[in-house]
C-alpha cells in the first residue's frame, strides 16, 4: 500500500545528483534570462511609449514577433533552424551558438524581454500624471524624471505582474529539454524513459512548485521594499 | 461519499469493459519519425515497412488496427497505461524491457552502427577513437543504454527525443557521431548524409546483452491471446514470402530474422 513511498525515496537516493544538476541548470536559466530580459525590457518599454515612430515601431514589431509565436517554435528555429545557414556556422558567434545552453539563454531572454516590456509600458502609463508634473515643476529634465520618478514607480506598480512573468518563465525553461539541455525536466524525462514510470516527472513537478513558491516569496520582499508606502 | 466513489469505479470499469469488447480494434503505438520503418509522408499519411507489416498482421488476425503516433520513450508507458494495445516501432527485444512488456517473435534483426564524417576513424572496437567526441542518440533506445554503459568515459552524450533532430545536429557539427540502427543510418546516408560527407564508421556493433537478438512487437504483460495471434501472423508472414516482398521494397539487404 505504501510502496509508493519507497519508490520515491529510492528515486531520490539513486538520482539526487542528477536532480541537483538539473535543478541548478533550471535555476540558472531562470535567473540569467530574467536579469537579461529585464535589462533589455527597459529600453524596449521606453521605445514602446516613445512618440517617435522610429523607436516605437521597431519595438512594437519586436514585441509582436516574440509574443505572437510559441516559445517552443522560437527555441526550435533558433537552435535547429539557424545552423542550416552556412553563414551562421562560419560566423564568430558559432562557438557560442553551437552549445544548447547559450541558445536557450538567448531565446529565453529575448522572449521574456518582450513580455516584460509590455508590462513596464503599462506601468509607465499608470504612473499618476501629478507625479510627473511634480518632477517637471522641480526642474527635472525628462531623462532625470524617467530615471528617478517614472521607472521606479512603474516597476513598483507592476511588480506583481513582473513576478507572474518570472513564474511563467520558470515553467518556460522546461522547453529547453527539447534541445538536449539536461534541465530538471530533461533529467526527469531521462529517468522516466529509463524506468517506464511517471514518478520522476511527478518529483520534478514538486520541485517546480517549491521553486515557484520561492520566487513569489522573493518578489514579496521586493514589493515591501519598492512599495513601502503602501504596506498594509 | 464511499458509495459515490464505488459508483464511479463501477461505471469506469463498465466503460473499460465495453471498450475491451469492441476491441477487435487494436491500437498500435509507433514513433513515426523513423524512416523507412514508420514515418509520415508529405501529406501526413503514415507509411513505412513496419506499417505495411503491421497491416498484414492485422489482416491475418482479422482485427481492425489503428496507429497511434508518439515519442519512442512514451511507447512503453502508454502501453502500460492502456492507451495503446501493441507497439511496433523497431523496438529491440531486451531482457530489461521484457520485465515490463511481453514481446512477440522477432520481426526484424536490427544491427547497429555509428555514423560520422568520412575518415573520422571512429571504430566501435577501439574506445580510444571516441575520446573527446560528442555522440547523439535517441531517448529510451538501446543505443542510449549502450553509450551510457560502454562509452561514458570517452564521450559527451546528447539525448534527442527524435532521431531527426540528432541528424540535424550532426549536420550542424554539434555532435560528431550519431549512433542508431544500421538500417536507419543507411536510409539517412542515402537520402542526405552521403552528399554531405558522412559515412558509416567502424563495424556493426553486436552486443546481444544490450541490443537483444532483434526487434519485435510488444504487448501488455499477460495478454496471451493477442500475443499468440500476433506470433502466428508474424511466422506466417515470414514463411510465405510476404515479409521478403515488403523487405525488398525498402532495403537491398534482408533484415528478416534468420530462419
Amino acid at each position: 500500500m505504501f510502496s509508493w513511498i519507497t519508490d520515491y525515496s529510492d528515486l531520490v537516493t539513486d538520482n539526487w545528483q542528477g536532480y541537483a544538476d538539473g535543478l541548478w541548470i533550471t535555476v540558472q536559466l531562470m535567473v540569467i534570462s530574467t536579469v537579461a530580459g529585464f535589462l533589455l525590457a527597459i529600453p524596449l518599454s521606453l521605445a514602446r511609449v516613445s512618440s517617435n515612430p522610429l523607436f516605437a515601431w521597431p519595438a512594437f514589431a519586436y514585441s509582436a514577433a516574440f509574443r505572437g509565436t510559441p516559445l517552443l517554435v522560437q527555441i526550435f528555429l533558433f537552435y535547429y533552424g539557424l545552423p542550416q545557414f552556412d553563414a551562421v556556422r562560419n560566423s564568430i558567434f558559432w562557438p557560442f551558438l553551437r552549445d544548447a545552453v547559450p541558445c536557450a539563454l538567448v531565446v529565453l531572454s529575448f522572449n521574456l524581454a518582450a513580455y516584460f516590456a509590455e508590462v513596464l509600458r503599462g506601468g509607465i502609463m499608470a504612473v499618476p500624471e501629478g507625479e510627473k508634473e511634480a518632477a517637471r515643476s522641480l526642474g527635472m529634465t525628462p531623462a532625470l524624471t524617467y530615471r528617478r520618478i517614472i521607472m521606479p514607480r512603474a516597476i513598483g506598480i507592476m511588480l506583481p505582474s513582473l513576478s507572474n512573468e518570472v513564474v511563467q518563465q520558470l515553467k518556460g525553461t522546461a522547453l529547453v529539454s527539447t534541445i538536449t539541455v539536461l534541465d530538471m525536466t530533461g533529467v526527469a524525462r531521462r529517468l522516466a524513459a529509463k524506468s517506464y514510470t511517471s514518478e520522476p516527472l511527478i518529483l520534478a513537478g514538486i520541485l517546480y512548485i517549491i521553486l515557484t513558491y520561492l520566487v513569489s516569496r522573493l518578489f514579496k520582499v521586493f514589493e515591501r521594499h519598492l512599495n513601502a508606502y503602501q504596506i498594509r | 461519499m464511499r458509495k459515490l466513489m464505488m459508483g464511479i469505479v463501477v461505471a469506469a470499469a463498465a466503460l473499460v469493459g465495453s471498450q475491451a469488447n469492441a476491441a477487435s480494434i487494436i491500437r498500435i503505438g509507433t514513433e513515426a519519425a523513423y524512416a523507412p520503418f514508420e514515418y509520415k509522408d508529405d501529406t501526413g499519411e503514415l507509411k513505412g515497412m513496419e506499417i505495411e507489416l503491421a497491416k498484414v498482421y492485422c489482416e491475418r488476425i482479422k482485427a481492425k488496427c489503428e496507429f497511434v503516433n508518439m515519442d519512442f520513450d512514451s511507447l512503453i508507458p502508454a502501453l502500460k497505461a492502456g492507451k495503446i494495445d501493441a507497439i511496433i516501432s523497431q523496438m529491440s527485444i531486451t531482457a530489461e524491457r521484457a520485465k515490463t512488456v511481453d514481446f512477440t517473435h522477432l520481426v526484424t534483426i536490427a544491427p547497429t552502427q555509428f555514423v560520422a564524417k568520412a575518415g573520422s576513424g571512429i571504430d566501435g572496437a577501439k574506445p580510444e577513437t571516441f575520446k573527446g567526441k560528442t555522440i547523439g542518440v535517441q531517448s529510451g533506445t538501446t543505443h542510449e543504454t549502450y553509450v551510457n554503459q560502454k562509452l561514458k568515459d570517452q564521450v559527451t552524450v546528447k539525448v534527442y527525443q527524435g532521431l531527426d533532430d540528432a541528424w540535424l545536429d550532426l549536420e550542424a557539427g554539434r555532435v560528431d557521431i550519431v549512433f542508431a540502427d544500421a538500417t536507419i543510418d543507411y536510409d539517412w546516408l542515402d537520402k542526405t548524409g552521403k552528399a554531405k560527407g558522412f559515412e558509416l564508421a567502424g563495424e556493426q556493433i553486436n552486443d546481444a546483452e544490450i541490443f537483444g537478438e532483434g526487434t519485435g512487437m510488444a504487448v501488455r504483460k499477460g495478454e496471451a491471446k493477442l500475443l499468440g495471434e500476433l506470433n502466428k501472423a508474424i511466422d506466417e508472414t515470414n514463411k510465405d514470402g510476404t515479409f521478403k516482398q515488403i523487405n525488398d521494397k525498402y532495403f537491398p539487404f534482408n533484415i528478416g530474422p534468420k530462419a
